[in-house]
């Protein structure tokens, strides 16, 4: 029938499969909510606008100053402003909520191609498992990147016409969800393909974005503040002033192992896991290196101003009358160190605030999750 | 043999196993101890048949790469099975197929032709006639979710020939299609067999491989119980029935015109206008009893030897296990 057969192509044959996931997640109702819920932020900045000297609300309906805070943010307070923004946008708003459903709406992307029937008509295309499997994780990079860009362009053009800001570091946002997307899309990839179960894939892999998050800021306030609780549990142990505080310590020595235990399982842990936490981080440093943004000075400005608050908030604690039992005297941020925003850097001393480190920790265990899909995907029948 | 004039399918000592390990010998679905030979030459209609289980769609999905073998060689068009190379080359409708139900028909051929490495407009000139000719010209610019079982049959098989294949495997391809949509997928089964492709056709409908195969191979419990072609398995008997016309002959005058001939019954015939004369015996004798009848003046209505139908062959197979 017709014309002879051309050779086949291999980029058309990736093409295929990139058309097939793009129609597949375009079909997804989680898809259609995530862009309905990016318009939301998008809104905001279209209806708040940050002004050099106020900030007005619905197109100069309201105008309001800065916030007292406003001597931290110098003579153009709108990169803080930004900043702060984007904070609650990206890192927090579209970082959990966003990344959650992202995790909801790309679960499916491993399990619906392995379904009977399904897995037959896509195995028996001449493209080896290994591309239809990184082709599913491509897609899914490509999914919350495409979605993190509608979010981020929509958010600098609401900048831009309303506030008057020329904000392109808002864009670079984008490729923070995709990093951190990364790490977890090779997780979810890794269930599905166990399981062959979207329930179980999208289940499992929010499970780990949480519970991977938990570890990290778990060992974030461990590597900051552990050593303050060690150190009182070995003073009192070893110099007790009276025998009540004998008695005391020696209550208190077997404990000093198990916490020593658990710093031990925690630091293991952290250094093993993907670093999720580091997201935000991580593209700053990438931004601030390459462009020279100027937006992690902000960031350890704002870690700053928190910091104080944090000072005056114990102080408080400790002159309350009749609290005998008030934070430590130690606790305050010259004794918890530099924050840890801080100390991350590429020069770091110490490997694990290094930016290298988290970035490599992260792709070797990202590129293990999807050996072991690879592995799996070879030695499965269909 | 150079993969050009190699077979469309040769196997040999064809094994697999499932859920083998170190503490269970597991199901053997095909092939049993010493696995299974078989080969398909290229531009044929092949027919594999088997009961639910034989191991019919292991076999096939072994020569696609989508099942591992435990054990023995498996080759298709010339090259190991398994290779993305031979796929290229090849169509497939599996059974009980899912197509993806968020594309139109169009965009499901679009995709699966693409994925095959050819180019969208090329898979769009191709595509007209074979909508024509399944009927499914009007509705491929549908979601696939809105078509009848019988629709996803018919565009199951456009999308597995749409690239033009050497070797097109179908496996139930009739199921769910009404009488004109199965005459259809037939005649293009036979026109793909003229043309030079070969098919191999995995199918319950016993007619329909009867009608269309040039080679069967029947399946059991994972081992080929019979393999030939359709006279080699339907092999005819010495059972003649003759259909006389009543008003020329009578039970009696025909005893003694053929006296000397053994094996003579006479079957009921519910047509009183008829006579049924039945004979046992091979064409020489056959010819020499029916000059005698015309000699005779009996007017004769029809000569039918009768054959075992592939059916027949199948169940006694089946039912026997022997080989």
């Amino acid at each position: 029938m017709s014309s002879a057969r051309p050779a086949p192509s291999r980029a058309l044959a990736l093409r295929g499969l990139f058309a097939d996931a793009v129609y597949q997640v375009l079909d997804n109702r989680v898809f259609r909510v995530l862009i309905g819920l990016s318009l939301l932020p998008i809104l905001l900045t279209f209806l708040v606008g940050l002004k050099e000297e106020s900030i007005s609300l619905l197109f100069g309906m309201w105008t309001f100053d800065y916030p007292a805070m406003s001597a931290m943010l110098g003579e153009d307070p709108r990169p803080v402003a930004i900043e702060w923004l984007l904070d609650i946008v990206i890192d927090g708003f579209v970082g959990n909520i966003g990344m959650t459903l992202s995790v909801a709406a790309t679960a499916f992307f491993v399990p619906r191609m392995l379904e009977k029937g399904a897995a037959d008509l896509v195995f028996v295309k001449p493209l080896s498992r290994w591309t239809l499997y990184i082709s599913r994780y491509v897609t899914g990079l490509v999914f919350v990147g495409l979605l993190g860009l509608f979010l981020t362009t929509g958010i600098y053009f609401g900048l831009l016409l309303v506030s008057g800001y020329n904000a392109p570091e808002v864009l670079w946002s984008s490729l923070t969800l995709v990093y951190l997307f990364g790490m977890i899309h090779a997780v979810t990839m890794l269930i599905g393909v166990y399981t062959r179960s979207t329930s179980a894939a999208m289940i499992l892999g929010i499970v780990f974005f949480f519970g991977n998050g938990c570890v990290h800021k778990t060992w974030q306030v461990k590597d900051q503040a552990g050593h303050i609780l060690v150190e009182q549990m070995e003073s009192s142990s070893n110099d007790p002033e009276s025998e009540a505080e004998a008695h005391e310590a020696k209550g208190t020595t077997p404990w000093i192992g198990l916490v020593k235990g658990v710093y031990f399982a925690l630091d293991s842990v952290h250094y093993i896991l993907p670093k999720t936490s580091d997201a935000t981080l991580v593209t700053l440093h990438i931004q601030d290196a390459v462009f020279g943004s100027g937006r992690l000075a902000i960031r350890r400005k704002m870690e700053q101003a928190a910091m104080e608050d944090f000072d005056k908030d114990m102080d408080d604690a400790r002159s309350r009358p009749g609290d005998r039992d008030g934070p430590p005297d130690s606790f305050n941020s010259e004794t918890l160190g530099d924050s840890f925003e801080s100390q991350f850097a590429w020069d770091a001393e110490e490997t694990r605030y290094s930016v290298w480190f988290s970035i490599l920790s992260s792709m070797a265990f990202t590129g293990l999750m999807l050996l072991l899909g690879m592995w799996k995907l070879r030695r499965s029948d269909f | 043999m150079t993969p050009s004039s190699s077979p469309a399918v040769r196997v040999a000592g064809l094994r697999k196993t499932y859920g083998g390990s170190l503490f269970s010998k597991g199901f053997q679905a095909l092939g049993g101890e010493s696995g299974i030979d078989l080969q398909v030459e290229r531009g044929t209609v092949f027919g594999l048949l088997g009961p639910n289980g034989a191991g019919k769609t292991t076999l096939v999905k072994i020569l696609l790469g989508l099942v591992r073998k435990s054990a023995g060689t498996a080759e298709l068009l010339g090259e190991p099975t398994g290779r993305a190379g031979p796929r290229a080359r090849v169509g497939y409708l599996p059974e009980a197929h899912r197509l993806p139900l968020y594309l139109t028909g169009r965009e499901m051929l679009r995709i699966s032709g693409m994925m095959v490495g050819c180019s969208k407009s090329w898979i769009d000139e191709r595509s007209g006639p074979w909508l024509e000719r399944l009927a499914m010209a009007d509705s491929v610019d549908r979601k696939i979710k809105e078509y009848s079982k019988g629709m996803m049959q018919r565009i199951g098989l456009v999308q597995a020939l749409i690239h033009d294949p050497e070797v097109v495997f179908l496996d139930e391809p009739t199921d769910g299609v009404d009488p004109v949509g199965r005459a259809a997928i037939r005649e293009t089964v036979t026109d793909l067999a003229k043309g030079g492709t070969t098919v191999f056709l995995n199918s319950h409908l016993l007619v329909e491989v009867e009608m269309i195969c040039d080679r069967i191979v029947i399946l059991k419990d994972g081992l080929i119980l019979r393999e030939g072609t359709l006279a080699e398995l339907t092999p005819s008997s010495n059972a003649v029935l003759l259909r006389l016309d009543a008003s020329t002959a009578s039970c009696e005058s025909l005893s003694v015109l053929l006296s000397e001939h053994h094996g003579i019954n006479f079957p009921p015939s519910l047509n009183p206008a008829e006579l049924l004369l039945g004979l046992d015996t091979d064409d020489a004798s056959l010819n020499l009893v029916i000059d005698k009848l015309r000699g005779a003046g009996i007017a004769i209505h029809q000569v039918h030897r009768e054959r075992k139908g592939l059916e027949d062959v199948f169940i006694e197979l089946v039912q026997g296990g022997s080989q």
